[in-house]
Parts: structure tokens; C-alpha cells; sequence
């Protein structure tokens, strides 16, 4: 897990293109920040001052509703996990949230980025500006497309998926499966889709390993899994219903 | 010199130098279009980017994923740009687009060559990006927005 602001930008798709020397100075208006369980990080409506990078922890992002009520995750649009950018508002007009965004794992640990400052230095440096903002596209619209998918399925039901990462399964690539597990959440509106991770099943030949469950069916566990078997099973068993066979835990090797 | 002083008029190029105006107006084509023609068609690759001269240009959606016709989504006047998908993996139209008037005369700017061009000169390429961002970002939290709307409704008609 990284400590450093300089090493979360790293990871984080928009600016991995840039150099040490190149991100130097947006460290300079960057801060770390935790939050526990339930706070709210910024709220819709507030001024958009800051983009925001999670590396550690979920966030939700959920709409508000009238008279000040408590948020549940049925408000819940957009899930975020590790390595995501969110809080896109601090760069475009009118700079205004339109998303409140929730801490719901027990910590989050966000970089805060000062947008004005940002935007300052990308027209000081556009050639950096250029690259940045291209990467920050194709993350909005990658978003976007899953955003629009997922709001024209249908007949889903709530779902918890474990990505086992125990030594052996982290060995094995599970930090890899977590995080495009995590992709495909943060762009899915759906809602009660849980995101977990679990130790060692004792099946370690056969890791990384994921368990789905969806609501009122027997836990399904899959072998092997890499990123894109990850976002199929997502899309066709989490999202769609249908177990992918192919993919189950096969007998069950055991260390 | 007509491609130069549309491209002047028409965010996010309006504030570039003429040099660099004129640069991107020799990779331009000044094309005409009768009503009702397609432009391009929606989940077509998006290979230009588009800039209205005159006449007018409808953005629809063909037909939605169960069959349903879609309304139309836009119009687009004189000065306007549209096909922003073109920067936008997996670089398709979103839309398709139709002359909606008599006549419509288009700049049509090659994507390839404005990337090109991008790379040579980054504050072009910076300003272009920018204007995308604030496109495809805006249409993303209008996107939320109704998705936010529409469950908002279902949870105060249960309460």
C-alpha cells in the first residue's frame, strides 16, 4: 500500500505517464487524508475545490435527499475503490459536487488535490496538462460507458464478492483482480454490491481466487482468476445472474 | 480563410493564434450535407470532429437497447463543435447526426490530425482536452443526475 502522495499518483491511471520531476510540484498542493466509517467527505452542492484519489478504503458516492436524512447505500450511484479518481466537478463548470461522497469501509485514505492550483500549473505546463487530462478522458469514459450499461440492466439482486487474498493468493495476482473488480463497482450504479476481501480458501494451486454471492443462492467460488475473467464474472454473473462454469473452482487443490 | 474564421469563433479553438488557427484549418474539409442526410451513425467509428458553419444539425439516438425509439437529444447551430466521442475510448459515436435543415455546411476535422497536430503544439492540445473533459464530464453528471432523480422518486413514494 503506498505511503507517499508521490507513489498514490503513480498508481492512479491520469498521471502514471508523469515524471518524478513532473510531479514534484502538484505534491506541493497535495494533502493525506483519513476518514472512519460513515464520514462524509465532501457534499453535493459544496464548492468543488479538490480532486480527490482514494487509496485505501470504498467510497460511495450517493445523493442526498430532502430535509437532511441519514444516506443509506439505496442512494448510492457510484462505488470507488483503490487507485480511483473521483470528485471530477473541481474541473469543470460550475465547480460544484453534484455527489456527496461517503466513506463506507472502516478508513479511507484519500490525496486531496487542490483543482484551482492544478489547472494552474497544467496551463503553466501544457504539454503536462495535455497528458493528464487525456488520461482523466479515458477514465470519465470508461466511467461513463459503465454507468450507462449498468443503468440498463435489469432484475438484479444484491451481491457480496470476496477476493481471497491471502499470501498465496496475493502471490498469485489477487491485488490485481481486486482492482479491476473495484473499476468495474465504481462504475456500476447498481446497489448492495459489497466488495470484501478474505484469507487463504486452502485451495492455494488454484488462486487467485473470488467468491460471489448473490442474494438467496449458494456462494460460487472462482479458480484462477485474472483482471478480465474478474470483469466477466462481474458483468455476467454479479450484474447478469449467470455463473460462468467454466471459471468455477475445479475439485479443489489444496497447499 | 472561411475555415479559419469558423474555427476562430468555435470553442475551445477561439483562443489560439492564428498561426496555430490556420495550421488546423488546412487539415479541415468544408463539407455539405441536404436535410435528412446522415452525418455519421450512432456506434459508428468516431473518426472526426465536427464544426457547424451553417444550417443545422440534429444529435438522436437510433433506436434503444429495446427497440424503443429515442428522442432526439440535441441541435447544433453555426459555431457549435459535436463529436467529442472521437477522443473518448472506444472512440465511437454516441449519436447520430442528421442535417435538420435545407442545407448544412460542416467543417469536418480528421481526429488523427488534430492529435497530430496536439502532440506538435500541447497548449492546442491542452485546450482541446479541456473543452473534452467539460463535454464528456458534463454529460456523465447529467447522466448521474437522472439516475439520481429517478431513485429519488422511488424512495419518497415509498415513504
Amino acid at each position: 500500500m503506498p505511503e507517499q502522495p508521490k507513489e498514490i499518483l503513480q498508481q492512479t491511471e491520469a498521471f502514471q505517464q508523469l515524471t518524478d520531476p513532473e510531479l514534484a510540484p502538484i505534491l506541493e498542493f497535495s494533502e493525506l487524508r483519513s476518514f472512519t466509517n460513515g464520514h462524509r467527505l465532501f457534499q453535493d452542492g459544496g464548492s468543488a475545490a479538490n480532486l480527490w484519489v482514494l487509496y485505501e478504503g470504498t467510497v460511495d458516492l450517493r445523493f442526498e435527499l430532502p430535509g437532511g436524512r441519514e444516506t443509506s447505500d439505496e442512494q448510492t450511484i457510484s462505488t470507488l475503490g483503490e487507485n480511483q479518481i473521483f470528485g471530477w466537478s473541481s474541473m469543470i463548470p460550475p465547480y460544484k459536487y453534484k455527489l456527496s461522497a461517503y466513506c463506507i469501509s472502516k478508513q479511507c485514505q484519500v490525496l486531496v488535490i487542490e483543482a484551482g492550483k492544478l489547472m494552474e500549473y497544467f496551463r503553466a505546463h501544457p504539454d503536462i496538462g495535455y497528458r493528464v487530462l487525456s488520461g482523466m478522458i479515458r477514465v470519465v469514459g470508461k466511467r461513463f460507458r459503465q454507468l450507462q450499461a449498468s443503468a440498463g440492466q435489469a432484475g438484479f439482486t444484491g451481491a457480496r464478492v470476496t477476493v481471497h487474498m491471502g499470501t498465496c493468493g496475493i502471490a498469485a495476482g489477487a491485488r490485481e483482480v481486486m482492482k479491476a473488480l473495484s473499476e468495474e463497482v465504481a462504475g456500476s450504479i447498481r446497489q448492495n454490491i459489497r466488495v470484501t476481501t478474505g484469507g487463504c480458501l486452502g485451495y492455494c494451486r488454484s488462486e487467485p481466487n473470488v467468491t460471489v454471492r448473490l442474494q438467496d443462492q449458494e456462494p460460487v467460488i472462482y479458480q484462477h482468476m485474472d483482471e478480465n475473467k474478474m470483469r466477466r464474472v462481474f458483468a455476467e454473473h454479479v450484474i447478469g445472474g449467470k455463473v460462468q462454469d467454466d471459471l468455477l473452482l475445479q475439485g479443489g487443490q489444496s497447499c | 480563410m472561411l475555415k479559419q474564421e469558423i474555427l476562430e469563433s468555435t470553442a475551445p479553438f477561439n483562443d489560439l493564434a492564428d498561426e496555430r488557427l490556420a495550421a488546423i484549418a488546412e487539415t479541415a474539409e468544408l463539407v455539405e450535407f441536404r436535410n435528412g442526410d446522415r452525418i455519421f451513425a450512432h456506434g459508428a467509428d468516431a473518426t472526426d470532429l465536427w464544426i457547424v458553419v451553417d444550417g443545422e444539425v440534429r444529435l438522436c439516438a437510433e433506436l434503444s437497447e429495446n427497440g424503443t425509439p429515442m428522442e432526439q437529444m440535441a441541435f447544433m447551430s453555426a459555431a457549435q463543435a459535436f463529436g467529442w466521442t472521437c477522443f473518448v475510448p472506444p472512440y465511437k459515436y454516441q449519436l447520430s447526426g442528421y442535417c435538420a435543415s435545407r442545407r448544412c455546411r460542416l467543417i469536418r476535422l480528421p481526429k488523427d490530425d488534430l492529435l497530430r497536430f496536439c502532440e506538435k503544439a500541447p497548449e492546442v492540445g491542452f485546450a482541446i482536452m479541456q473543452y473534452t473533459l467539460c463535454a464528456v464530464g458534463t454529460q456523465f453528471q447529467e447522466l448521474q443526475d437522472e439516475l439520481a432523480k429517478q431513485r429519488g422518486h422511488e424512495i419518497m413514494h415509498r415513504w
